[in-house]
């Protein structure tokens, strides 16, 4: 963009370093948090908050949205407001009113593989563990 | 039949129109994904049991493969800001970097894939596995995509710089947009299918 002169180009060299270097810790961090054995709520709430500080920062800097254009910024605002009904809506549904049958009694692998199942593929269909 | 809005921007948008058309495709993609990302939701809140990923999945390739996506973005990002700077061998260079990373990134996810399959782990083994494998595949085949754009501008595309070098870091701008996105979406996959 005509926004972009070199002179301007060369200090965002500089932020783009410091942004992968960011990137990098953060994703060590998730790991490491990975093995706290938290508990699970904890764990989920902590790995998406990392998680969504990493994906600002793709966003803000490698995509330039922090010196975007309106346009594109109301843009994705409305997008982002269909991602969130998106998410919102099955966080309604408890597990009494989407249970179907033996698709479920399939959700636990490890117990098929140690029970010496070879995953063939036909375990499972009649519904009992 | 000349292309408008290639170098200048849109009078109503404030940005050159491939811009633009990127931006509402990348929208596009959010509710393709954010779907996917909805049913993994329903269906790990509809079972009575849901893996830890670290008990099926090879947690420390798939670090490996974060750390690959991350350094592709840093050298996709240079390569266009190398074009800004005018320096159109560091661009090749950059470019040919982020192209191969992306080629690493699908060779282990292959050794991902080829160990499950070898432990008789499929898409219909379990409910956690089916949407493993719809996620992270329509996600690998995203990287085939950049993989097709960014070796279009890095070989016969880039004689662009000859005619309209403005045009061509617009185009990589473009493409890294595409491409950012992509990691992006891996930096929500990893964890809440390798760590969760």
């Amino acid at each position: 963009m005509s926004e972009h002169s070199a002179e301007e180009v060369k200090k965002h060299v500089r932020v783009y370093v410091a942004v992968f270097a960011a990137l990098a810790v953060l994703t060590v961090v998730t790991v490491a948090v990975s093995y706290l054995d938290l508990p699970t709520s904890t764990a989920i709430a902590l790995a998406l908050l990392i998680a969504t500080v990493k994906a600002s920062l793709v966003a803000l800097y490698f995509m330039h949205l922090i010196s975007e254009q309106k346009a594109i910024v109301c843009l994705l605002g409305l997008t982002a407001s269909f991602f969130l009904v998106c998410m919102y809506v099955p966080g309604k549904w408890t597990t009494n009113t989407i249970k179907v049958g033996s698709v479920w009694d399939n959700a636990v692998p490890a117990a098929h593989v140690e029970a010496g199942h070879d995953g063939d593929g036909d375990h499972g269909d009649d519904g009992h563990h | 039949m000349e292309i408008p809005h290639v170098t200048e921007a849109h009078a109503d948008t404030g940005v050159i129109n491939g811009k633009l058309g990127v931006w509402l495709f990348l929208a596009s993609e959010v509710m393709l994904f954010g779907a996917l990302f909805s049913s993994y939701v329903i269906l790990r809140i509809g079972s009575p049991a849901w893996p830890e990923g670290a008990s099926l999945l090879n947690v420390p390739l798939a670090t490996l493969n974060t750390m690959v996506l991350i350094t592709s973005s840093v050298t996709m990002v240079m390569a266009w800001a190398s074009l800004k700077m005018n320096d159109f061998g560091k661009y090749k260079s950059y470019m040919g970097v982020t192209i191969l990373l992306a080629f690493v990134f699908l060779v282990v996810k292959y050794f991902e894939y080829t160990a499950k399959f070898d432990h008789g782990l499929y898409p219909s083994t379990n409910t956690f596995l089916a949407i493993y494998f719809t996620m992270t595949g329509l996600h690998a085949l995203h990287i085939i995509g950049g993989i097709v754009v960014n070796g279009y501008l890095l070989g016969p595309g880039s004689k662009l710089w000859e005619t309209n070098p403005e045009q061509l870091a617009n185009r990589v701008e473009g493409a890294g947009l595409y491409w950012h996105f992509v990691d992006l979406v891996w930096i929500f996959l990893f964890p809440i299918l390798y760590l969760l």
